[in-house]
């Protein structure tokens, strides 16, 4: 499979260069993790005590060069080392409070937002130039055309400050037992909503106007034509023959959004204060700690290397004239 | 040996939230219901110490970045420096005494105290502490950098009795030794690394010692069961506010029963609530222009003189800080902190370089050789003479504060553009010596010592490129250097007191760096739910809760649940 061998190669390059730029970006930043730590501890530290601590915090590698094998060893084993901003709790601990919300609001806004915007496509295009084609797809490409940040930034003033209808930030309220109890599981749907709605609304253009186009498409297709003739139901006709068929393309694209959770929603948890990996992202960066950095960047460029892998495989399993003109270019 | 300052994370974790408290709270916010507690009926105070948006569980009081109560609930100290009164208070040590030839400090200890887990604290886990300390060089706490500087040896002759033997005379350490947070040795004898290890599960001599609830979100610890002194409220809640407007909403509606800092406290805080609301803030310390003296011409002490009467403190207390502080005197000691330190006579020698003279300011400059060419001055050579001041763009005070004095220098004819940078590349930048003009808190200890060994030592101070916190600006004196060893030599008050009026006048003839106003040490609470608080009419204890004394310690046996 001399395609699928070239992907995978071009996948091992990417991967390489996210993981080496992924190394020397944060180095580039001013300031080093160590004097941060130690401006914290003025009242206690001698200068002479930096080189300890640096030691133990494992700053201390050598050249840049020494530090980048070192790095590269520890990523082909998957260890990440120790948070510097939460010393000496491991990264991996740290990612792991985080990777749980960032999943919840990803799965629940990307899924939300398939299901209502595919379903408003459905609709669109089965009538037509009718009122809801007329001005759902207008208003949701304005709504999605918006600077993301602005409605976001707009909905936590005005529905979380002004009025104090939704809470600003947290994924759940303090002091509830984690688990799947009642109070637990409404209090973190109660904190979903406004993240999660922000999403889906500059989401819902997308997923609508593809399945609208794609639905139009395929009904001018012959065998609706056909199906018609042969007296079946208008509602039969819509699902099991147009949307149906219609709706491969937005499946793709379903998976593929998967593959964006972890990196599309940074600006998301950052404004909403939600604590999943975009959030712990920002802390990180700002407070210089590289292993959390570096561990977080890794997964959300390889989430996204993934799921193009995956769509390659798919694409492959279903339309084989991938292959077949992949190699006739050779 | 360390000087200390009383805010290690208190400016940066609060000050950012004093432009958004107004804000909010002119807004009307509401921030959703009190956060429920692990049972209602107990009486928890609800604190702000420490920022970050989730917490990890960390009690470890080595670690830099171990929770807040690690340090100030857990484990208690020998003795504590009230720095609100000018007493060290005894507390695991009844009292402190020196020998002769000031070589030994003994301690006798208290004999009723006892670890949460039931077992007797001795002497033996203080030496225990210290030799841990010696061991690992990467632990952090009081004591750190003491073996490599003035300890020799520590022992106990008896159970409830410690010794301090020294390498060298080195009075100050007083404070340091007694400062350090002591662990028991049945645990901490056990624990494989004591620099990695996050301590789940602490057991401590302090009041509060029980982790009752603990989530990222926030955590709670409850009152130690056997606590050596009565303790009235059953423990303490942290909530991780997800950003410092989160903190002002809270505090402004009233659910922190204890916490640091917002705006204009008058009009957003004591305003709402008259009758429970309340701040107090004491100064400390100065805040300080500071001047990188390993470039021209700030080497230049005529300069740095001329820098002094150029500047408007009135109107920098009134933009930074509500007019809730006064402008600095020449010995660049808090007045309030240290008045019986204080030479009134280099006070008033010293008048004319902290008070604004413009005219004064461009004698100066003209006398020393900075000659005005048109608009801006030039150095004595000719060449351009254009500097940078640095700042973190989020401590909105001291961006106030540069913007006043880049006018007031601009008046003098002199050139400086502000540079507002993220906190780490500020503090990377100051602190090995890569700025022209920058800002900084006056090192606060117990003693003027503190303060002078910051600003006028060869100990402190670090070539270009090498870190170092305190003595950033890089002034060093040899006169100042011999008379800080003479006040290290001597346990008599009295002399000490000598010396200190001697560094005073150096201080305000050499201009290490110029004393803006005094820096408060925030503090603030509501006795709605909780009284006792010290206040300026009761000042028995600090209200700060970032000091880097555990002064809280003191404070937690007064508070009483209300009504």
């Amino acid at each position: 499979m001399p395609f699928l061998v070239r992907r995978l190669v071009f996948y091992l390059v990417a991967a390489w260069s996210a993981i080496t730029i992924n190394f020397f970006l944060p180095r580039t930043m001013p300031g080093d993790p160590a004097t941060s730590l130690f401006a914290r501890q003025t009242s206690m530290l001698q200068p002479e005590q930096l080189d300890s601590l640096k030691a133990a915090y494992g700053l201390t590698g050598g050249s840049l060069w020494d530090q980048y094998v070192t790095y590269l060893q520890h990523i082909s084993r998957l260890e990440f080392g120790v948070s510097i901003s939460q010393f000496p709790v491991p990264v991996v601990d740290v990612i792991r409070q985080g990777v749980v919300w960032t999943l919840v609001l990803g799965l629940v806004s990307l899924f939300l937002g398939f299901l209502v915007g595919t379903s408003l496509g459905v609709i669109c295009a089965w009538k037509r130039d009718g009122w809801l084609d007329s001005t759902l797809p207008v208003l949701f490409m304005f709504v999605g055309s918006f600077p993301y940040f602005f409605l976001a930034l707009l909905a936590v003033y005005v529905l979380g400050v002004q009025t104090g209808w939704f809470p600003q930030g947290y994924a759940y309220e303090f002091g509830l037992t984690q688990g799947w109890n009642m109070p637990f599981l409404r209090s973190v749907a109660w904190h979903l909503v406004l993240p999660a709605t922000s999403v889906i609304l500059v989401s819902i253009g997308h997923w609508l106007m593809g399945m609208r186009n794609t639905m139009i498409a395929v009904l001018a297709e012959d065998y609706l034509t056909m199906a018609e003739a042969k007296g079946l139901t208008q509602f039969h006709i819509l699902l099991r023959y147009a949307a149906r068929n219609a709706i491969l393309p937005s499946v793709t694209a379903l998976g593929l959004g998967i593959g964006f959770i972890f990196s599309g929603q940074v600006l998301t948890e950052i404004v909403f204060a939600y604590p999943g990996l975009g959030y712990l992202l920002f802390q990180s960066v700002t407070s210089l700690d590289y292993p959390l950095m570096q561990a977080i960047f890794l997964m959300i460029a390889l989430g996204v290397l993934l799921a193009n892998f995956l769509i390659d495989l798919v694409y492959v399993l279903i339309d084989p004239r991938t292959l077949r003109s992949q190699n006739q270019a050779h | 040996m360390t000087a200390s300052s009383p805010f290690p994370l208190s400016r940066r974790t609060l000050i950012k939230s004093a432009g958004v408290a107004a804000a909010t709270s002119a807004v009307g916010l509401s921030f959703g219901s009190m956060p429920a507690s692990a049972q209602d009926d107990l009486v928890i105070c609800n604190m702000v110490c420490e920022s970050g948006a989730s917490f990890t569980k960390n009690f470890n009081p080595f670690a830099p970045t171990s929770r807040w109560v690690a340090r100030n609930c857990i484990y208690e100290p020998l003795m504590i420096y009230n720095y609100a009164q000018g007493v060290l208070e005894p507390w695991l040590a009844t009292e402190y005494s020196w020998s002769e030839d000031l070589m030994t400090l003994t301690m006798p200890l208290r004999t009723d105290v006892t670890w949460s887990d039931g077992e007797t604290f001795t002497a033996d886990d203080v030496v225990f502490t210290f030799e841990l300390m010696q061991q690992y060089p990467a632990l952090v706490n009081s004591a750190s950098g003491a073996w490599d500087d003035y300890l020799a040896s520590v022992s106990a002759p008896d159970p409830n009795t410690v010794e301090f033997t020294f390498s060298r005379v080195y009075t100050p350490a007083l404070y340091l030794i007694t400062n350090q947070r002591i662990v028991p040795r049945h645990i901490w004898e056990t624990i494989e690394d004591p620099v990695t290890t996050t301590n789940e599960n602490p057991i401590g001599t302090g009041p509060f010692s029980e982790i009752a609830v603990f989530q990222p979100q926030g955590y709670e610890i409850h009152k130690n069961p056997t606590y050596w002194a009565p303790i009235a409220i059953d423990g303490l809640r942290f909530q991780a506010y997800t950003g410092n407007d989160q903190i002002a909403a809270a505090t402004t509606s009233g659910q922190i029963d204890w916490g640091g800092l917002v705006a204009n406290p008058d009009q957003t805080f004591v305003a709402k609530d008259p009758e429970h609301n309340n701040y107090w803030w004491p100064s400390t310390s100065n805040v300080c222009l500071f001047m990188n003296t390993t470039r021209a011409p700030f080497d230049d002490p005529k300069f740095r003189h001329a820098i002094g009467p150029a500047l408007n403190r009135e109107q920098m207390v009134q933009t930074a800080l509500w007019g809730k502080s006064v402008a600095a005197n020449a010995t660049g000691l808090s007045d309030s902190a240290f008045a019986e330190w204080i030479d009134p006579e280099v006070v008033e020698a010293g008048k004319d370089w902290v008070t604004f003279d413009v005219d004064y300011a461009n004698q100066l400059l003209d006398e020393a050789g900075y000659a005005r060419d048109g608009d801006w001055r030039t150095m004595p050579d000719g060449s351009e003479m254009k500097f940078q001041a640095i700042v973190p763009g989020g401590y909105t005070d001291w961006v106030a504060v540069l913007q006043i004095a880049i006018t007031n220098l601009k008046e003098v004819g002199i050139q400086v553009e502000l540079n507002t940078t993220s906190p780490d590349a500020w503090s990377t930048s100051t602190y090995t010596g890569d700025f022209d003009i920058s800002l900084g808190s006056g090192v606060r200890g117990a003693t003027p010592f503190d303060f002078y060994r910051a600003t006028m030592s060869e100990t402190t101070s670090k070539p270009v490129g090498e870190v170092t916190t305190q003595n950033f600006h890089r002034y060093v004196n040899a006169d100042a250097d011999q008379l800080l060893l003479d006040f290290a030599g001597t346990g008599d008050v009295e002399v000490q007191k000598e010396i200190a009026s001697e560094l005073q006048g150096i201080f305000a003839s050499e201009y290490p760096i110029v004393p803006l106003y005094a820096q408060p040490d925030w503090g603030l609470y509501t006795t709605k739910r909780i009284t006792g608080f010290p206040n300026a009419d009761d000042p028995y204890a600090p209200l700060g809760n970032n000091s880097t004394w555990p002064t809280v310690l003191i404070v937690f046996r007064h508070l009483q649940p209300a009504g």
